[in-house]
């Protein structure tokens, strides 16, 4: 019975993944950040001299910066709000409502929180472990970095295909992988590498949940006044 | 009476139902789900899953919520504190009934004759 019961417990946790919208959600939320990190480097480049706040080009910069920021969050809210809206006018109609019980998605946030800590804690320790000399160590090129991540995103994924057996997790995982290992062999410099493949992967994420929400789609919709 | 068999006697009616033990089920592991859901997870026909609601809500198992989404009704279901303190009792006193049924049912051991090593 244990085991009925930890099957059963599995299906509202597919359920709020088979319409593919948190995917879409995630690879959005990945882009926004990717564009307000990619909008800091410009304006790091311009601090140079004692009187860098004084330079248009720092207060382009600046602005340019905090727009950036405002637009993140204004693009993970509205997403958030859309995403809502479309699981009421077209998901719950074709697949029901339900709602997983609070532990385990407080559970589930936390294993999120952790496993992203855990991949920013192992990076900056290995970049800082490997500082500027590491070009001169055989098994470093300026690719590890972005493998790193692609093996991370990867495992992430394949323990998601593991656990609600939905086959897009594989691809991305596989997708993952694969864009940091060709990132890895073009040779380019850990930021732009790791700017391209959150990019690669976001759009991707994109790509696999609205062909979910568009397989989703073809279920008919019933209320329960159809229903028999 | 056996008093395994008499814990098994002794078991909750409600839930024992098999289409309410598969309705409350489904509700302990879930916060709560509309009637659709319900529906496509159970199979039921729509009359027969009311009726059973109706028999949970009764007993003060389930807890059932007339809503709407927008301008079409929805029927939210969640499982009350009491009524998973029910399922968690039925469950213990399932789990005994069957364990102690099934020693009871072993047939005796006999005593394995302990192996020396043959001295040549």
């Amino acid at each position: 019975m244990t085991q009925t019961i930890t099957d059963y417990a599995k299906r509202p946790l597919r359920a709020a993944e088979v319409d593919g919208l948190n995917e879409v959600l995630g690879g959005i939320i990945l882009l926004a950040i990717t564009m307000m990190q990619y909008t800091s480097t410009f304006f790091q480049a311009t601090i140079r001299g004692s009187n860098f706040t004084e330079t248009p080009a720092f207060r382009t910069t600046l602005a340019l910066w905090i727009a950036a920021i405002i637009a993140m969050f204004a693009i993970i809210y509205l997403t958030k709000r859309g995403v809502k809206a479309l699981r009421e006018r077209y998901v719950y109609p074709r697949i029901g409502y339900v709602a997983p019980r609070v532990a385990q998605e407080k559970r589930r946030k936390w294993i999120g929180v952790a496993v992203a800590l855990g991949t920013l804690l192992f990076t900056s320790m290995v970049a800082w472990i490997f500082p500027k000399s590491y070009s001169t160590l055989p098994i470093w090129n300026s690719g590890v970095l972005v493998v790193l991540l692609g093996i991370f995103g990867a495992v992430g994924y394949f323990v998601h295909f593991a656990k609600l057996g939905f086959a897009r997790h594989l691809g991305l995982g596989g997708m993952a992988l694969s864009a940091s290992l060709l990132l890895a062999m073009l040779h380019l410099d850990d930021i732009p590498a790791i700017y391209l493949w959150t990019v690669i992967l976001g759009v991707s994420m994109i790509i696999g949940g609205a062909l979910a929400f568009a397989r989703l789609l073809k279920v008919p919709a019933f209320t329960e006044d159809d229903a028999e | 009476m056996n008093e395994s068999l008499k814990s098994i006697a002794d078991l909750d009616r409600v839930i024992h139902e098999p289409a309410r033990l598969m309705l409350v089920s489904l509700l302990s592991s879930i916060e709560e789900a509309d009637f659709l859901y319900l529906l496509s997870e159970t199979g039921m026909s729509k009359g027969n899953l009311s009726s059973h609601l109706s028999r949970l809500e009764a007993a003060g198992y389930v807890e059932v919520i007339k809503t709407y989404r927008g301008k079409l009704p929805m029927t939210l279901c969640r499982l009350t504190d009491t009524g998973r303190r029910a399922f968690d009792e039925y469950r213990a006193a399932l789990k005994a009934g069957l364990e102690a049924l099934e020693a009871d049912s072993q047939p005796a051991t006999l005593a394995q004759p302990t192996l020396r090593p043959v001295e040549n």
